[in-house]
């Protein structure tokens, strides 16, 4: 039986050296209760204490990964490598457009890694190209809200506003993304209403409501028209990015019903979300609904929803 | 048409014999006359993808044409990508080179390894032969399915080899699974072409690597020859 110990304690021991640590806990956890149930164990209370101390040491290492932060932000090098490595729409042909749109392409792939400083920079650059000038608006938003810049987000806004470099249609289009951005980081949508606002955001940081609760991972959505008893059939659609409880969705420009049915404002009061660890019911709202204008996806629509309730 | 690539990996060196029939070439001639193909180790957190591109790095340094980019976590996991550039060097005049990629294999980083998946043309499937990492490798090969399947491709068409890592703990008295139980675990509808290895001390590296650029080449061949018809 001692053998046998040693054995499981020799795995307890690679599974931890390799980063496996819900696997080393289980074979300790298997040598903790042998040791308690047999009777005839020498130095009893000593080995128990060993196990026992050897789990907490184990307990803290998982804790210290649980706890590691997920925005790290990487050098201007990896950047570099990240916008260079995810842009396929290559400028083979050295034309303008092509080169815009892998430029816009890496700058979302910066923003998708979470490398939110750096997007920054190639969403600047991009404000002055026509095509993609909203939607680079639209990502600086975002940017400086995933960093806590918000002072930064409502001075670009206004600046914008008052430079009439958008359309007012466009403007109306930014402002709407922005108000949601807000509603969604819960912060205060009073700052976006008039100029003046700027002048007091530094009397009125204290205000914000700056933590918004990590939001489980959603790796898929299941949807059940169910007031449509005709073509009730649900549809399964994957996430492809989330920002707190909003998630993005592709709906492929064939699927004109279900494009229809989503609009933006439509409340869905039947959603299954799945996450990696389990199922949950809830509902939801459509916020924003984009045709997409290059890349693989051209014509397909991206659709956020915000979760409501899970 | 004829076209057989061969790629062959020792120790030290790889290197690539190629014997096409010449009409064809033009086929991967296309604008700077280079090939470019991108290959992503994948497989569940910790079966040794990292493992298996830091041993390429250190035993293939004569086709290594940079470094290698590893965007970790604190505790070695990785968070983004490796990233290892290589370069088979010229076929008939056409340069041939090669982005190895390893997603992150935690649970959570899913969205990360689409991201990663995007363009890829090749894959090594990396599963590892610990038996309490049985289910998985399962999870993970699924979860690699619905990736494929999110950009269209489809995993039994793809270039897939599959690699069971870590064998050299079977002689430590570390509960292994057999190669043929996780055969019929993972490749039974898949029958791809499979490998024991042991990414630590390389054993079996470069044979995984070399029998997925076999097949990747090969079905680029296809592909460009197809659509020129
Ligand atoms: N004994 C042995 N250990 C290995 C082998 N391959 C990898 N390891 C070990 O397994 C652990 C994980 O290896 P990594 O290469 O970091 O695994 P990974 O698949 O990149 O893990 P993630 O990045 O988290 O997905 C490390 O401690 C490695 O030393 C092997 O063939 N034999
Ligand atoms: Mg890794």
């Amino acid at each position: 039986m001692n053998k046998n110990i040693k054995g499981i304690l020799k795995q307890a021991e690679l599974y931890q050296s390799q980063g496996l640590l819900k696997e080393a806990e289980q074979q300790l956890k298997k040598i903790e209760t042998f040791i308690q149930t047999n009777e005839r164990i020498k130095n009893k209370e000593k080995l128990l204490k060993a196990i026992t101390h050897k789990i907490r040491l184990l307990n803290e290492e998982v804790k210290k990964f649980e706890k590691e932060s997920k925005k790290t932000e990487t050098s201007p090098g990896v950047n570099k490598i990240i916008k260079n490595l995810f842009t396929t729409a290559f400028a083979v042909s050295g034309d303008e457009t092509d080169k815009k749109a892998a430029q816009l392409e890496g700058a979302t792939a910066l923003l998708k890694f979470g490398q939110f400083e750096g997007a920054l920079v190639e969403f600047d650059k991009l404000l002055s190209s026509e095509e993609h000038s909203v939607v680079s608006a639209k990502n600086i938003i975002r940017c400086f809200l995933e960093l806590d810049k918000v002072n930064s987000a409502v001075t670009r806004f206004f600046k914008w506003k008052s430079e009439s470099f958008f359309t007012s249609e466009q403007l109306i289009d930014i402002s709407s993304f922005t108000e949601n951005l807000f509603e969604e980081k819960k912060l205060d949508k009073d700052l976006l209403l008039s100029q003046a606002g700027i002048d007091n955001i530094n009397d009125n940081m204290d205000c914000f409501e700056k933590e918004y609760e990590e939001f489980i991972d959603i790796s898929s959505i299941g949807i059940s028209f169910s007031e449509d008893a005709i073509t009730s059939e649900d549809i399964e659609l994957d996430v492809s990015f989330q920002t707190g409880n909003v998630i993005s969705i592709i709906i492929s420009s064939k699927d004109h019903q279900v494009i229809d049915k989503l609009k933006v404002g439509v409340k869905l009061d039947n959603v299954q979300y799945y996450s990696p660890v389990a199922i949950f019911k809830g509902s939801g709202t459509v916020s924003a609904k984009t045709k997409i204008q290059s890349g693989p996806k051209k014509g397909d629509y991206s659709l956020d929803i915000k979760v409501e309730s899970m | 048409m004829r076209v057989s690539i061969f790629v062959v990996a020792d120790k030290s060196a790889m290197y690539v014999i190629l014997s096409v029939e010449f009409l064809y070439m033009a086929v991967f001639n296309l604008k700077d006359r280079e090939i470019q193909c991108k290959v992503v180790y994948y497989g569940p957190g910790r079966c040794g993808k990292t493992t298996n591109l830091e041993y390429v790095f250190k035993a293939y340094k004569k086709q290594i044409k940079g470094d290698m980019v590893s965007i970790n976590t604190e505790g070695d996991r990785t968070l983004f990508f490796d990233f290892l550039p290589m370069n088979l060097g010229k076929i008939n005049g056409c340069e041939i080179k090669v982005q190895l990629f390893t997603v992150p294999g935690q649970v959570q980083y899913k969205s990360t390894r689409k991201l990663v998946l995007k363009g890829v043309d090749g894959i090594v499937f990396v599963a590892d032969s610990l038996d309490v990492r049985r289910e998985k490798n399962m999870l993970a090969l699924k979860d690699l399915q619905q990736n494929l399947k999110s950009y269209d491709l489809n995993i039994f068409k793809i270039p897939i080899v599959i690699q069971y890592n870590k064998r050299d703990l079977e002689k430590e008295g570390i509960p292994l699974m057999s190669c043929e139980k996780m055969e019929k675990d993972l490749n039974r509808q898949l029958k791809a072409p499979s490998f024991a290895a042991s990414a630590f001390s390389g054993q079996g590296v470069g044979k995984t690597l070399q029998s997925c650029l076999n097949l990747t080449l090969k079905h680029l061949h296809k592909q460009f020859n197809w659509a020129d018809k």
